[in-house]
């Protein structure tokens, strides 16, 4: 407050010193006023006729007050419309930037395993996890053969150097592989591995720790409906100790909704002597179970608690090969997020970070397109009804006729008739927010048209367009930025709410809406949850931080709240 | 006043023909297999006739006339593939009820519940409850509905362990849709009913009120709150408006055989004849809240004057 007396008085006090500098300086007459007749007797030469000028006219009305700055300041005043504007400046750049960072994906490809590498996660407890996710920067380290793959391991720190040793098929002996480190990715050692000899298992420098071990585990495939058996260690911690002489242990992982399992073994020969297995729960490994299973009985009958549900192959209780190594075939699948695909793949293979934000561009673009459509063809409809009288009855019949309509309806009808596609989409979403706009701006046309402050400025000599700019705009802008600011988010709900009903973008194009969608459909299973979350979260913060920083703005923007 | 009425009565009868007329209209310039069953294994012929029959080739205005007459007789026609030549008003009529039912249930919940927050939020206004009001409208009103209601529908259930889809004779099985047609209509009257009480306690009568010393409770309750329900009673009919698009969420998400649900199916089917018919629905059930919200106000405030407003341009 105390800025703007001081301002005022400045102006003032500087226009009283010209004044009494001007009056020192002339020879001031004894005679304040002429007669008529002295004044005939003046000769024009005296005079100097003042031209106009736009910025003088004005000057002395005017202090040093400017719209846009006085905008801005009462925006930052606002804190939290300042952070939602930095989180929602940052989206918007990230997404323009993440294409051009490194290791992205494209959002359209359907990513396969890799054709010629496995790779190998050991971790302490000499649990191996073998994927088909290149997980290495840049080339193969050594190009494999026909008949060969290359296997990439990585091992805990204290298993130092590890070995790799690979069998054939059966009871053959193992035979030691060179273990390479490989320069370019720190922890990875490599080796290749010919089809004749697959089976591989690593041990630590010492030999104490190894990926293969004297047990079985028995898992289930939810998908195929079959149970595989594995010697490569599959639970974590030790391994259960006292197991009986001539009996093998084995461990067995079935879907939670199964209870205990019961597990029957019996001989290879049909119609051999079956024993019931009493399981015993796994400490600290959830859903793990684990029994002896005599080495003779091998073949293992398994049903859920209550018997109603019953795996498709038998069971094998037999010590097997280790880890084969084979390259992984087919789409890499609704993977969770890991370090190759951060936000996972979705069931066709396409890496979701990339489609989520690609989606969020897809989903801003038709958003700020809608928002610039609308504000375009909503001032320019709305100048016009508002200045010109033929155009009223038109304008306002048809504002009557949209206005009366849901505009989900309307919304509806137009993407069914139009096919979907990106242009489509906008222009449906286009055909009702415009009047809405434009009825706005017609009634400050005629209010503010005739205000004392036009009348003045008309006076004066302004001319119409500096009227419209100063007088008629600065009312204006805070609604036409307020209702850009809303049609974004409402854009991208719209979006979202089309692909619901089914009138979408196509689903190969990235949209918020398509992943949100997407997501849903899988949300009943828990461990694909995360394609539904992602997407929603992004979605809400993109639409919650333009909604507060326009309502911000447009506060900021109005006339009436600067003081 | 009725003068009024009915001159807004034939000016929605109007906007209504003409919106049948342009969706008639659009609908010739889509593909024709929305009208057949067996698009597919009809040969061009038989799809000539057929579109013959069914009165799809003669002029604009003739079909216009015919739907109108039709509509007038109470027949909306008859459904091509969501059901092969069923009657489209024997279609609607049962899932009418469910829908009326469930937005009735949910109105009487969060009326009550909005305007109480409304009311809670003028009187704390600046204040932290205030704050939290706003952040849950800001919420609502930004978020896209779908989102909120898939984690409704997901948490809900399985929190609560209640049923993910709608069952005609569990009740409990109401709860989910029932709350998430509630929080958007909630937050709306929260929102109007507040911005009206604010304005209405800047107004130089209240100030006179609380010069003279008047309580204030009975400032509160006496005189703000009820001159701010009074555009309040505009928004109920309209707010009919409001869960057409919510229920084509909820209804469809939660399969309630209703008629939002009953719109995405016959879109999904690309059945014309349903389409027009629900849209027109729509459209005119939005008209009459409309129109009913005004009337209505009139009713309420005798203040308003309908007459002078039209003149008053």
């Amino acid at each position: 407050m105390s800025s703007k007396y001081s301002q005022k008085e400045k102006i003032s006090r500087k226009l009283e010193q010209s004044i009494e500098e001007r009056l020192r300086g002339l020879a001031v007459s004894e005679k304040d006023d002429l007669s008529a007749e002295e004044m005939e007797g003046l000769s024009p030469e005296l005079f100097e006729f003042a031209e106009y000028d736009e910025k003088e006219a004005e000057r002395t009305g005017y202090s040093n007050y400017s719209y846009w700055r006085s905008t801005f300041r009462m925006f930052f005043k606002n804190k939290m419309a300042v952070a939602m504007l930095t989180i929602m400046l940052v989206l918007l750049i990230f997404t323009f930037v993440q294409p051009l960072l490194p290791n992205q994906f494209d959002p359209y490809v359907v990513n396969y395993y890799d054709e010629k590498g496995v790779w190998i996660t050991v971790e302490e407890d000499g649990k191996a996890k073998l994927e088909g996710i290149k997980y290495t920067k840049g080339d193969y380290a050594a190009e494999p053969a026909e008949d060969e793959t290359i296997a990439y391991v990585r091992v805990p720190q204290s298993w130092g150097e590890p070995k790799f040793y690979v069998k054939a098929e059966g009871e053959a002996e193992p035979v030691q592989l060179a273990a390479t480190q490989d320069p370019e990715n720190i922890g990875w050692y490599y080796t290749l591995v010919s089809e004749e000899m697959p089976y591989m298992y690593v041990t630590s420098e010492d030999g104490t720790e190894t990926t293969y071990h004297q047990a079985v585990w028995v898992t289930y495939d939810e998908e195929s409906g079959g149970v595989f058996s594995t010697s490569t260690k599959q639970t974590g911690g030790e391994l259960i100790t006292g197991v009986p002489a001539g009996t093998v242990l084995t461990y067995f992982n079935l879907p939670e909704s199964w209870g205990v399992p019961n597990v029957v073994a019996a001989g290879i020969m049909r119609g051999s002597e079956e024993t019931s297995m009493e399981l015993t729960p796994v400490p600290e490994n959830e859903g793990w179970y684990y029994t002896f299973v005599p080495e003779e009985q091998m073949m293992l009958t398994i049903t859920s608690e209550d018997g109603s549900q019953k795996t498709l192959n038998k069971g094998v209780a037999r010590i097997t090969d280790p880890t084969e190594v084979k390259p992984v075939s087919g789409f890499i699948t609704n993977q969770k997020p890991n370090s190759v695909f951060w936000f996972g793949t979705n069931d066709i293979g396409q890496d979701l970070w990339a489609r989520m934000w690609g989606g969020t561009r897809t989903s801003l673009f038709i958003g700020i397109v809608v928002a610039l459509i609308e504000a375009v063809v909503g001032i320019l409809a709305g100048l016009l009804w508002g200045y010109v009288r033929k155009l009223d009855f038109l304008f306002t019949e048809l504002y009557n006729l949209i206005n009366n309509i849901p505009s989900t309806i309307i919304l509806i009808l137009a993407s069914y008739i139009m096919r979907p596609s990106i242009p489509t989409i906008i222009a449906a979403m286009s055909i009702t927010g415009w009047i809405g706009l434009a009825r706005f701006i017609r009634n400050q046309v005629v209010i503010i048209r005739d205000r004392d402050f036009n009348l003045a400025s008309r006076c004066l000599g302004t001319p119409t367009r500096r009227v419209i700019v100063k007088n008629l705009l600065p009312h204006m802008v805070s609604v036409v930025m307020l209702r850009m600011a809303l049609a974004i988010p409402g854009a991208i709900g719209s979006e979202v709410f089309l692909c619901y009903i089914g009138l979408g973008l196509p689903i190969s194009i990235p949209s918020l809406g398509n992943l949100v969608n997407k997501g849903r459909s899988l949300m009943m299973a828990p461990s694909l949850r995360y394609q539904l979350v992602v997407p929603a979260i992004i979605l809400s913060v993109i639409t919650i931080c333009f909604y507060l920083v326009g309502n911000a703005f447009s506060d900021a923007a109005d006339p009436k709240n600067h003081v | 006043m009725l003068k009024y009425s009915l001159k807004r009565l034939a000016r929605s009868l109007l906007t209504l023909v003409i919106l049948i007329t342009i969706i008639i209209g659009l609908l010739q310039l889509m593909p024709i297999e929305g009208y057949f069953n067996n698009y597919e294994k009809m040969s061009p012929a038989l799809i000539e006739s057929g579109l013959r029959e069914m009165g799809l080739k003669d002029p604009l205005y003739v079909q216009v006339g015919r739907y109108l007459k039709n509509l007038l007789q109470g027949d909306l026609g008859v459904s091509r593939r969501y059901r092969v030549n069923a009657p489209i008003t024997d279609i609607i009529m049962p899932k009418m009820a469910v829908s009326m039912k469930v937005g009735l249930i949910s109105m009487a919940v969060s009326l009550p519940l909005g305007m109480a927050l409304g009311a809670l939020m003028a009187r704390s206004k600046g204040r932290f409850a205030d704050k939290l009001g706003n952040a849950y409208i800001v919420f609502i009103q930004a978020v896209p509905n779908a989102v909120y209601f898939i984690f409704i529908q997901l948490y809900g259930s399985s929190w609560f362990n209640l049923s993910v889809l709608y069952k005609p004779e569990d009740w409990t099985s109401l709860i989910l849709p029932v709350i998430s047609l509630a929080l958007p209509s909630i937050s709306s009257y929260a929102m109007w009913l507040r911005r009206y009480m604010v304005d209405e306690t800047n107004k130089d009568y209240i100030k006179l009120a609380r010069a003279k010393g008047v309580p204030n409770t009975t400032i509160w309750f006496r005189h703000v709150f009820r001159n701010s329900v009074v555009p309040m009673v505009n928004l109920i009919p309209g707010s009919i408006l409001l869960t057409i698009s919510g229920s084509i969420y909820t209804e469809s998400l939660y399969s309630i055989p209703g008629m939002g649900g009953l719109l995405v199916d016959v879109i999904k089917r690309q059945d014309n004849s349903m389409i027009v018919a629900l849209v027109v629905i729509f459209a005119a059930l939005s008209i009459i809240g409309l129109l009913l919200g005004d009337i209505l106000m009139g009713l309420v405030d005798p203040r308003i004057s309908f007459a002078k407003k039209e003149g008053a341009r």
